[in-house]
Protein backbone atom coordinates (compact mmCIF):
# COMPACT_ATOMS: atom_id res chain seq x y z
CA UNK A 1 0.00 0.00 0.00
CA UNK A 2 1.20 3.29 -1.46
CA UNK A 3 0.54 7.10 -0.98
CA UNK A 4 2.72 9.21 -3.24
CA UNK A 5 2.16 13.08 -3.45
CA UNK A 6 4.01 16.26 -4.81
CA UNK A 7 3.07 19.43 -2.81
CA UNK A 8 4.10 22.88 -5.14
CA UNK A 9 4.41 26.27 -4.32
CA UNK A 10 3.52 25.72 -0.40
CA UNK A 11 7.21 27.15 0.75
CA UNK A 12 7.42 24.38 3.63
CA UNK A 13 10.47 23.71 5.48
CA UNK A 14 10.70 20.29 4.88
CA UNK A 15 13.14 19.52 8.08
CA UNK A 16 10.40 20.77 10.01
CA UNK A 17 7.49 18.76 8.53
CA UNK A 18 9.81 15.70 8.87
CA UNK A 19 10.06 16.24 12.62
CA UNK A 20 6.69 16.55 13.16
CA UNK A 21 5.75 13.34 11.31
CA UNK A 22 8.36 11.75 13.04
CA UNK A 23 7.12 13.38 16.35
CA UNK A 24 3.60 11.56 14.95
CA UNK A 25 4.65 8.43 14.43
CA UNK A 26 6.48 8.29 17.93
CA UNK A 27 3.28 9.22 19.50
CA UNK A 28 1.67 6.44 17.75
CA UNK A 29 4.04 4.11 19.41
CA UNK A 30 6.37 3.32 16.22
CA UNK A 31 9.92 2.74 16.77
CA UNK A 32 12.26 4.99 14.26
CA UNK A 33 14.73 1.96 12.68
CA UNK A 34 16.21 3.93 10.16
CA UNK A 35 16.47 7.67 9.74
CA UNK A 36 18.58 8.70 6.91
CA UNK A 37 18.59 12.84 6.52
CA UNK A 38 20.52 14.46 3.09
CA UNK A 39 20.35 17.54 2.29
CA UNK A 40 16.98 17.27 -0.07
CA UNK A 41 15.71 14.00 1.07
CA UNK A 42 14.50 12.20 4.41
CA UNK A 43 13.63 8.86 4.65
CA UNK A 44 12.67 7.05 7.50
CA UNK A 45 11.44 3.19 8.55
CA UNK A 46 9.20 2.66 11.82
CA UNK A 47 7.80 -0.48 13.00
CA UNK A 48 5.46 -1.74 15.88
CA UNK A 49 7.34 -4.60 17.82
CA UNK A 50 4.49 -4.79 20.59
CA UNK A 51 2.96 -8.11 20.32
CA UNK A 52 -0.29 -7.00 21.14
CA UNK A 53 -0.59 -4.63 17.95
CA UNK A 54 0.24 -8.25 15.89
CA UNK A 55 -2.27 -10.01 17.12
CA UNK A 56 -5.26 -7.38 17.11
CA UNK A 57 -4.01 -5.92 13.32
CA UNK A 58 -2.99 -3.46 12.52
CA UNK A 59 0.30 -1.44 10.74
CA UNK A 60 3.50 -3.06 10.71
CA UNK A 61 5.79 -1.14 9.54
CA UNK A 62 5.84 2.13 7.20
CA UNK A 63 8.88 3.58 5.20
CA UNK A 64 7.72 7.46 4.58
CA UNK A 65 10.20 9.83 2.21
CA UNK A 66 9.78 13.36 1.39
CA UNK A 67 12.42 14.64 -0.76
CA UNK A 68 12.43 17.43 -2.74
CA UNK A 69 13.13 21.84 -2.07
CA UNK A 70 10.51 23.41 0.18
CA UNK A 71 8.43 24.57 -3.15
CA UNK A 72 8.18 21.51 -4.83
CA UNK A 73 8.13 18.34 -3.28
CA UNK A 74 7.31 14.45 -2.94
CA UNK A 75 6.12 12.65 0.03
CA UNK A 76 5.67 8.90 -0.24
CA UNK A 77 4.00 6.75 2.50
CA UNK A 78 4.39 3.23 2.58
CA UNK A 79 2.37 1.23 4.94
CA UNK A 80 3.21 -2.54 5.54
CA UNK A 81 0.50 -4.57 7.12
CA UNK A 82 0.73 -7.25 9.21
CA UNK A 83 -0.97 -10.47 6.85
CA UNK A 84 -0.44 -8.90 3.81
CA UNK A 85 1.38 -11.46 2.35
CA UNK A 86 -0.87 -14.38 3.36
CA UNK A 87 -2.65 -16.76 0.57
CA UNK A 88 -4.13 -19.75 0.32
CA UNK A 89 -2.48 -22.08 -2.39
CA UNK A 90 -4.86 -23.30 -4.89
CA UNK A 91 -3.39 -26.39 -4.97
CA UNK A 92 -2.53 -27.98 -1.85
CA UNK A 93 -4.74 -25.75 0.42
CA UNK A 94 -2.53 -25.02 2.88
CA UNK A 95 -1.45 -21.28 4.04
CA UNK A 96 1.35 -19.75 2.64
CA UNK A 97 3.01 -16.90 4.67
CA UNK A 98 6.45 -14.98 4.06
CA UNK A 99 8.32 -15.06 6.87
CA UNK A 100 7.36 -12.04 8.14
CA UNK A 101 3.81 -12.18 8.08
CA UNK A 102 3.95 -15.39 9.88
CA UNK A 103 3.03 -14.29 12.93
CA UNK A 104 -0.28 -13.09 11.79
CA UNK A 105 -0.84 -16.60 11.04
CA UNK A 106 -1.62 -17.00 14.83
CA UNK A 107 -4.93 -14.84 14.67
CA UNK A 108 -6.19 -16.71 11.53
CA UNK A 109 -6.73 -14.89 7.79
CA UNK A 110 -9.36 -13.34 9.04
CA UNK A 111 -8.04 -11.35 11.98
CA UNK A 112 -5.09 -10.84 8.57
CA UNK A 113 -7.67 -9.18 6.62
CA UNK A 114 -8.30 -7.33 9.91
CA UNK A 115 -5.20 -5.98 10.09
CA UNK A 116 -4.69 -5.40 5.86
CA UNK A 117 -7.88 -2.61 6.51
CA UNK A 118 -6.85 -1.56 9.68
CA UNK A 119 -3.38 -0.61 7.91
CA UNK A 120 -4.87 0.70 5.16
CA UNK A 121 -6.87 3.16 7.50
CA UNK A 122 -3.81 3.72 9.27
CA UNK A 123 -2.22 4.98 5.86
CA UNK A 124 -5.06 7.41 4.71
CA UNK A 125 -5.19 8.75 8.43
CA UNK A 126 -1.30 9.49 7.67
CA UNK A 127 -1.94 11.11 4.37
CA UNK A 128 -4.32 13.18 5.62
CA UNK A 129 -2.07 14.00 8.98
CA UNK A 130 0.70 15.27 6.46
CA UNK A 131 -1.43 17.25 4.16
CA UNK A 132 -2.62 19.10 6.98
CA UNK A 133 1.17 19.32 8.67
CA UNK A 134 1.71 20.69 4.75
CA UNK A 135 -0.87 23.22 5.19
CA UNK A 136 0.02 24.09 9.04
CA UNK A 137 3.60 24.31 7.66
CA UNK A 138 3.43 25.94 4.46
CA UNK A 139 4.64 29.80 4.33
CA UNK A 140 3.44 30.37 0.72
CA UNK A 141 1.44 33.53 1.51
CA UNK A 142 3.53 37.16 1.38
CA UNK A 143 3.73 38.04 4.78
CA UNK A 144 2.16 41.75 5.95
CA UNK A 145 5.28 43.71 5.89
CA UNK A 146 5.38 45.91 8.69
CA UNK A 147 5.65 49.89 8.84
CA UNK A 148 8.88 50.91 8.63
CA UNK B 1 17.73 23.00 -8.50
CA UNK B 2 15.08 19.67 -8.15
CA UNK B 3 12.52 17.87 -10.41
CA UNK B 4 9.45 16.24 -8.72
CA UNK B 5 6.94 13.92 -10.44
CA UNK B 6 4.51 11.29 -9.69
CA UNK B 7 4.05 8.53 -12.02
CA UNK B 8 0.53 6.24 -11.96
CA UNK B 9 -0.57 3.17 -13.50
CA UNK B 10 2.82 2.03 -15.49
CA UNK B 11 3.53 -1.03 -13.47
CA UNK B 12 7.09 -0.90 -13.68
CA UNK B 13 9.93 -2.85 -12.37
CA UNK B 14 11.70 -0.25 -9.91
CA UNK B 15 14.47 -2.06 -9.58
CA UNK B 16 15.56 -2.43 -12.81
CA UNK B 17 14.54 1.48 -13.45
CA UNK B 18 16.74 2.59 -10.44
CA UNK B 19 19.75 0.27 -12.09
CA UNK B 20 19.11 1.58 -15.26
CA UNK B 21 19.79 5.08 -14.10
CA UNK B 22 22.77 4.24 -12.10
CA UNK B 23 24.40 3.13 -14.79
CA UNK B 24 23.60 6.05 -16.04
CA UNK B 25 25.19 7.90 -13.52
CA UNK B 26 28.32 6.27 -13.34
CA UNK B 27 28.49 6.89 -17.41
CA UNK B 28 28.71 10.59 -16.88
CA UNK B 29 31.59 10.03 -14.60
CA UNK B 30 30.14 10.72 -10.75
CA UNK B 31 31.19 8.58 -8.24
CA UNK B 32 28.36 6.81 -6.24
CA UNK B 33 28.60 8.24 -2.41
CA UNK B 34 25.45 7.14 -0.91
CA UNK B 35 23.17 3.53 -2.45
CA UNK B 36 20.34 3.43 0.01
CA UNK B 37 17.47 0.64 -1.26
CA UNK B 38 14.45 -0.43 0.65
CA UNK B 39 11.78 -2.44 -0.90
CA UNK B 40 10.41 0.67 -1.50
CA UNK B 41 13.05 3.27 -1.89
CA UNK B 42 15.99 3.90 -4.54
CA UNK B 43 18.00 6.73 -3.20
CA UNK B 44 21.60 7.41 -4.29
CA UNK B 45 24.17 10.30 -4.12
CA UNK B 46 26.61 11.07 -6.23
CA UNK B 47 29.30 13.72 -6.97
CA UNK B 48 32.03 14.89 -9.28
CA UNK B 49 34.93 15.15 -6.81
CA UNK B 50 37.77 16.17 -9.41
CA UNK B 51 39.62 19.40 -9.01
CA UNK B 52 38.97 19.49 -12.65
CA UNK B 53 35.50 19.28 -13.19
CA UNK B 54 35.47 22.22 -10.06
CA UNK B 55 37.91 24.95 -12.12
CA UNK B 56 36.05 24.35 -15.54
CA UNK B 57 32.53 24.46 -13.85
CA UNK B 58 29.92 21.95 -13.73
CA UNK B 59 27.63 20.29 -11.67
CA UNK B 60 28.81 19.40 -8.04
CA UNK B 61 26.46 16.84 -6.56
CA UNK B 62 23.32 15.00 -7.48
CA UNK B 63 20.64 13.21 -5.99
CA UNK B 64 17.89 11.01 -6.99
CA UNK B 65 15.17 9.54 -4.93
CA UNK B 66 12.52 6.31 -6.65
CA UNK B 67 9.99 5.91 -3.38
CA UNK B 68 7.18 3.90 -3.89
CA UNK B 69 5.45 0.95 -5.61
CA UNK B 70 5.58 -0.44 -9.61
CA UNK B 71 2.11 1.48 -10.30
CA UNK B 72 2.37 4.55 -8.00
CA UNK B 73 5.42 6.22 -7.38
CA UNK B 74 7.89 9.34 -7.38
CA UNK B 75 10.97 10.35 -8.78
CA UNK B 76 12.79 13.36 -7.38
CA UNK B 77 16.06 14.25 -8.73
CA UNK B 78 18.05 17.07 -7.70
CA UNK B 79 21.31 18.74 -9.17
CA UNK B 80 24.09 20.84 -7.10
CA UNK B 81 26.23 23.25 -8.89
CA UNK B 82 29.57 24.29 -7.71
CA UNK B 83 28.72 28.63 -6.49
CA UNK B 84 25.05 27.93 -7.05
CA UNK B 85 24.89 29.60 -3.59
CA UNK B 86 27.16 32.27 -4.34
CA UNK B 87 25.62 35.94 -3.76
CA UNK B 88 27.23 39.72 -3.50
CA UNK B 89 25.94 41.37 -0.74
CA UNK B 90 23.79 44.40 -0.89
CA UNK B 91 25.54 46.60 1.55
CA UNK B 92 28.81 45.44 1.86
CA UNK B 93 29.48 44.10 -1.68
CA UNK B 94 31.55 41.10 -0.12
CA UNK B 95 31.09 37.55 -2.13
CA UNK B 96 29.50 35.16 0.15
CA UNK B 97 29.95 31.67 0.00
CA UNK B 98 29.13 28.77 2.09
CA UNK B 99 32.01 26.57 2.91
CA UNK B 100 31.44 24.09 0.16
CA UNK B 101 31.55 26.66 -2.50
CA UNK B 102 34.75 27.73 -1.59
CA UNK B 103 36.58 26.75 -4.43
CA UNK B 104 34.09 27.94 -6.98
CA UNK B 105 35.72 31.59 -5.79
CA UNK B 106 38.51 31.23 -7.14
CA UNK B 107 37.08 31.87 -10.51
CA UNK B 108 34.61 34.60 -9.27
CA UNK B 109 30.97 35.06 -9.87
CA UNK B 110 31.10 34.70 -13.45
CA UNK B 111 32.45 31.18 -13.53
CA UNK B 112 29.82 29.87 -10.84
CA UNK B 113 27.20 31.60 -12.96
CA UNK B 114 28.60 29.15 -15.64
CA UNK B 115 28.81 26.15 -13.93
CA UNK B 116 25.44 26.77 -12.69
CA UNK B 117 24.32 27.07 -16.42
CA UNK B 118 25.96 23.69 -16.81
CA UNK B 119 24.15 22.44 -14.10
CA UNK B 120 20.89 23.78 -14.93
CA UNK B 121 21.43 21.99 -18.02
CA UNK B 122 22.37 18.84 -17.38
CA UNK B 123 19.26 18.25 -14.76
CA UNK B 124 16.95 18.82 -18.01
CA UNK B 125 19.36 16.09 -19.98
CA UNK B 126 19.07 13.81 -17.39
CA UNK B 127 15.70 14.20 -16.49
CA UNK B 128 14.83 13.15 -20.27
CA UNK B 129 16.57 10.21 -19.45
CA UNK B 130 14.51 9.34 -16.55
CA UNK B 131 11.24 10.04 -18.82
CA UNK B 132 12.68 7.78 -21.61
CA UNK B 133 13.44 4.96 -18.54
CA UNK B 134 10.36 4.98 -17.52
CA UNK B 135 9.01 4.42 -21.07
CA UNK B 136 11.43 2.13 -21.87
CA UNK B 137 10.29 0.17 -18.64
CA UNK B 138 6.72 0.26 -19.61
CA UNK B 139 6.96 -0.82 -22.66
CA UNK B 140 9.47 -3.88 -21.34
CA UNK B 141 6.73 -4.84 -19.40
CA UNK B 142 3.88 -4.69 -21.82
CA UNK B 143 6.29 -7.26 -23.95
CA UNK B 144 6.34 -9.28 -21.03
CA UNK B 145 3.05 -9.47 -20.20
CA UNK B 146 2.39 -9.95 -24.14
CA UNK B 147 4.79 -13.15 -24.15
CA UNK B 148 3.42 -14.90 -20.91
CA UNK B 149 -0.44 -14.59 -22.30
CA UNK B 150 1.08 -15.82 -25.82
CA UNK B 151 2.79 -18.62 -24.15
CA UNK B 152 -0.25 -19.05 -21.89
CA UNK B 153 -2.60 -19.31 -25.49
CA UNK B 154 -0.45 -21.95 -26.86
CA UNK B 155 -0.61 -24.52 -23.61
Amino acid sequence: MTKVMQVKKKNVDLAQLYQDVKEALVKENYKITKDDVTGFTFHLRAIKTNVTRIIVGAARDIELVIAGEPNNFAVAIMVGAWGKNIAISSVTGFVIASTVAAPALAAGTLAAAGSFLTARAFEDKLHKDIEKLVEARSKAEAEPQSPS
Amino acid sequence: MTRVQIFKVKNIDLGSLYKRLKRSIEDDNFKVTSDVVTENVYHLRAEKAGLKNIIIGSVRDIELVIAGDPSSFAVVFNVGAWGQNLSITGSAGYIVATLVEGPALAWGGIAAAGSYVKAVAYERDFWQTILNEVDFQVKSGKKKDAKAEGEGVSR
